[in-house]
């Protein structure tokens, strides 16, 4: 029927027209302290379609999978166009893409939905079991879900994408307590696969890892403030690049002049050690997919580059107004959204086996500063381009070594301050956690990079 | 009223249809859950419309019980209903055994009559009428100022329908009409200076916005933050814009008010019960049936009316929210609490159980205008937006943010905006900082959760500021 929508799409004088067909199975679990809260298996399927009339766009969608919803929804998609077509002032305009014609159907070696709800229970129970041996831990709450999302792109210029992806998450948060100190902490396992993930990211080993990081954490005093420096571990570190440089790249940003980094292409705005990369392509990772929600071919893209900047994330019609090559930046939470530019995987490369630091080096000659780790995420002002992340893990350095804990650091600067304030890389970039990026939608992604020491950023602490 | 009466009546009779076909595939006792919502959206970019939708959304949640155990799952087809029932049984064999009756007529309470939550002026509203708003909006901004670009907003209307019936005979269901519109800017007079920012965004759920006024402050609170300067850090006086005090409520204390958590030891409120836990003239309240209120409906997402709860009065905390099987569960009385949202979703919606969850608070306290709340300040800052309130820990309430624009207050009137700092501290603690509330009053739509809160600019004293 999708064929025959396009077909008549093309019939109707519009500009171009795309759609996405999307059918998706999965299941939801959550198991607080030894009980199951919610164990939801679900399923959905829904149709968006987007029209370009002269300059302007229109958009319907419906979970009505029958003929007669389905033309309603083109011709709903085709009337708003027309419509938004009279008012328009800056009219949307596409660059010029090749069609493509494929089939990904990425089968995990162990599908999900193969596997039974009883047996993803029974793995946040030894989840649960193994994280609350501690005494410390008051409270553990473990979820579990999945999903297998088919997914049918057509457009009025020939391309025709089915793609199908699956994948699992396992993650825990923590309630740790002494005496009257109460403390959160969280983690997260998983990717685009199957169940086979767990095998190299167990989540029951990294729930006991967290659990003994929390209880340390009890202790933690308040963290000094003011501007210190910084080492970071390549999960921070992520979602420093994620926060600081990804979103002010994004070329939606750049086109309505709120980015600070819009005119920049070729200025070098970090220290010639940062190079940037934005990779969809990396297989297994969390922030993976084939093709964009435009139908473009996913691809690597070096946004810094030893310090200068190289592109920005696009879309067709961002790509269009730079003047730029499109790279396949466009993202749909699902069917019933727009797709809109985000990042994927982004990373910060490690400075290599010749210039790279070990983290003993990184910290050496820090005598007043801070070590922080892990995440409860963070936000950007690409327009003002200040950030603002949190640590979920910290450590004061004391000449050059790693002392106590420090509790709820929180990091903020400016980003082109900033960047120009990494002075040290560790030798290998490693991925941190998967991770939703919220953006009006909800998309996962995957951040990391090596081990960073940042000469001096704003730190906020509670002495 | 009444157009919708007949839709609302086909989601009824589709519930019942549900309800009995669960029972008869075993089910002891069952609710359904279904909405049915339309929405139109008009947005803009760079100063010119280029994009509008329209989009439906129905489905259907179904909770069984079946010897105690709670089952659940969803569809969007009628056609799966059956087979999602099964799934839904399946799952009630190993969930958690949870004591409590689905409520009847009369155990759900009287179902309030709430005015201005419809309005059939939005509903006979088409697409054009959006396009021909946001000419408006657009005009607006741009008289402020020659050089201002709008860079994003928008308008949005719609309705939404939702039906409740269970087996113990509840069958309630309501509907109700939005229209909201939003509008951001950036001016930058100097290539090397930062860009002045601004945004404004307002909702309602009568046809009743005022579009010239949200152009306008969004467009002068750009022109407003240009040139920021650098202030001195330290313990200041810090009036929070309501968006930003929102922000922070949601993410601290809102959470920690919540009966499981409470109850289970795990909240700062633990055992505060009848205690002060704010300055003695600060109440909190939830209130989802104040007339026209965006956080206002008739009753809950279990079927149980609304209902006013008291959660701090002049300081004291005094109540707890809770759903129907929290409420079992530590022997309460439910709360109209029980609200189905997955995570970071800020509505209702068909794919989740119902949890506890606030649902339109309010914040009272000494409340005068805004120039007399500021008029004894001799220095201190007007926070209007801060990012990462979600990093704050929320448990303990710690929390430290950036504010990316904020305005000095200096000897009693608001001056130049300053660059970004660092605010940080601890919630529950700083409740007893406050000191009085402006009367520029707003509802708040949450960040991440479906939760509307009501306030007005407020200030708090000694919040620890880093430069």
């Amino acid at each position: 029927m999708e064929y025959k929508l396009i077909e008549l799409a093309s019939k109707m004088g519009v500009d171009y027209c795309d759609l996405r067909l999307d059918k998706g199975e999965g299941s939801d679990l959550e198991v607080k302290n030894g009980e199951v809260k919610k164990a939801v298996p679900g399923k959905g399927a829904g149709l968006g379609v987007r029209v370009l009339y002269k300059g302007a766009w229109g958009f319907s969608c419906t979970n009505r999978l029958e003929w007669d919803s389905m033309k309603a929804v083109l011709e709903t998609a085709v009337a708003l166009a027309k419509s938004a077509s009279n008012v328009v002032l800056e009219k949307v305009q596409l660059a010029e893409v090749k069609s493509v014609q494929d089939k990904v159907i990425k089968k995990p070696a162990e599908n999900p939905l193969d596997i039974s709800l009883e047996t993803k229970h029974q793995l946040l129970t030894d989840m649960d079991k193994s994280i609350r041996d501690y005494p410390e831990i008051l409270t553990v709450t473990t979820g579990y879900s999945d999903g297998v999302k088919h997914s049918h792109f057509l457009n009025t210029e020939g391309t025709d994408l089915e793609v199908s992806t699956t994948y699992i998450v396992a993650q825990a948060n923590l309630i740790a307590k002494k005496d009257s100190t109460l403390l959160g902490f969280r983690m997260r396992a998983g990717g685009v696969g199957g169940y086979e993930i767990f095998k190299t990211d167990d989540p029951i080993e990294k729930g006991v890892e967290a659990a003994k990081v929390a209880v340390q954490m009890l202790d933690a005093k308040a963290s000094p403030s003011g501007r210190l420096p910084l080492v970071a571990d390549p999960e921070l570190t992520g979602v420093f690049v994620h926060e600081a440089i990804g979103h002010a790249v994004e070329a939606d940003h750049i086109v309505t002049h709120e980015s600070i980094l819009e005119g920049r292409i070729g200025e070098k705005i970090a220290d010639e050690k940062v190079t940037i990369i934005d990779d969809p392509t990396i297989e297994g990772s969390f922030g993976y997919y084939p093709y964009d929600d435009e139908g473009i071919p996913a691809q690597r893209k070096v946004l810094i580059e030893n310090g200068v900047l190289k592109n920005y994330i696009l879309n067709r019609e961002t790509a269009y107004k730079l003047n730029m090559e499109p790279n396949g930046g466009a993202r749909a939470e699902s069917y019933n959204v727009k797709p809109l530019i985000r990042m994927s995987n982004t990373v910060i490369l490690g400075a290599g086996e010749q210039k790279g630091l070990e983290f003993e080096e990184l910290i050496e000659d820090i005598k007043h500063g801070i070590y922080a780790k892990g995440t409860r995420g963070g936000e950007v002002n690409p327009t003002r381009g200040s950030f603002q992340f949190n640590a979920q893990e910290a450590y004061l350095i004391e000449n050059g070594e790693v002392t106590k804990p420090l509790r709820d650091v929180s990091l903020s600067g400016f980003i082109l301050e900033t960047l120009n304030q990494i002075d040290g890389l560790g030798k290998n970039h490693q991925m941190g956690s998967p991770g939703y990026c919220g953006k009006g939608q909800m998309v996962p992604v995957g951040d990391g990079g090596p081990f960073t020491r940042i000469n001096e950023v704003m730190i906020g602490g509670g002495e | 009223m009444g157009e919708l009466d007949d839709e609302l009546n086909v989601l009824l009779e589709r519930g019942r249809k549900a309800v009995k076909l669960a029972v008869k595939l075993g089910a002891d006792e069952a609710d359904v859950y279904l909405i049915s919502d339309i929405a139109t959206s008009i947005e803009i970019e760079n100063g010119s419309v280029n994009f509008s939708e329209k989009s439906t959304d129905n489905g259907i949640g179904l909770r069984v019980l079946k010897d105690g155990h709670v089952g659940f799952s969803y569809c969007t087809a009628e056609q799966e209903l059956e087979s999602t029932l099964k799934k839904a049984l399946t799952v009630a064999k190993f969930s958690k055994k949870i004591e409590f009756n689905l409520p009847t007529p009369e155990s759900a309470g009287k179902i309030p009559k709430i005015d201005k939550l419809f309005d059939k002026r939005i509903l006979d509203l088409e697409a054009q009428a959006g396009l021909d708003m946001s000419k408006v909006l657009l005009q607006s901004a741009e008289e402020v100022h020659e050089d201002i670009n709008i860079s994003g907003g928008g308008i949005g209307f719609g309705y939404d329908i939702t039906a409740l019936v269970n087996s113990a005979g509840l069958e309630a269901g309501y509907y109700g009409t939005g229209i909201g519109a939003s509008l951001s800017t950036v001016i930058q007079e100097d290539e090397d200076d930062v860009a002045g920012q601004g945004f404004e965004a307002f909702g309602s759920n009568m046809h009743e916005i005022d579009l010239n006024k949200i152009g306008r402050t969004a467009a002068e609170l750009a022109v407003k933050s240009l040139k920021p300067v650098s202030i001195e850090g330290g313990e200041l006086t810090v009036v929070f814009h309501p968006f930003s005090f929102s922000s922070l409520l949601e993410f601290t204390v809102i959470p920690s008010i919540y009966g499981e958590p409470v109850h289970k030891g795990e909240s700062v409120y633990s055992d505060k019960k009848d205690q002060m836990v704010s300055a003695e003239n600060v109440s909190l309240y939830d209130d989802p049936t104040v007339p026209g209120g965006i956080g206002s409906a008739p009753i809950d997402d279990e079927g149980l009316s609304s209902r006013r709860t008291v959660l701090i009065e002049s300081g004291v905390l005094k109540n707890f929210l809770y759903d129907i099987a929290t409420a079992a569960e530590f022997g309460q009385e439910p709360t109209g609490s029980g609200i189905r949202a997955e995570r970071w979703d800020t509505s209702s919606d068909y794919h989740a159980l119902p949890d506890t969850v606030a649902r339109s608070i309010y914040l009272e306290t000494k409340t005068t205008n805004f120039d007399d709340l500021i008029a004894d300040i001799s220095d201190g800052i007007f926070v209007y937006s801060i990012m990462g309130a979600h990093t704050a820990n929320m448990v303990s309430g710690d929390f430290s943010v950036n504010s990316p624009t904020l305005f000095q207050i200096k000897n009693g009137e608001l001056g130049k905006p300053c660059k970004p700092v660092m605010l940080s501290g601890n919630m529950p603690e700083l409740m007893h900082s406050i000191t009085g509330m402006a009367d520029d009053f707003r509802m708040v739509d949450g960040d991440f959760h479906p939760t509307v809160i009501n306030l007005g600019s407020v200030r708090v004293e000694k919040v620890k500021v880093t430069t």
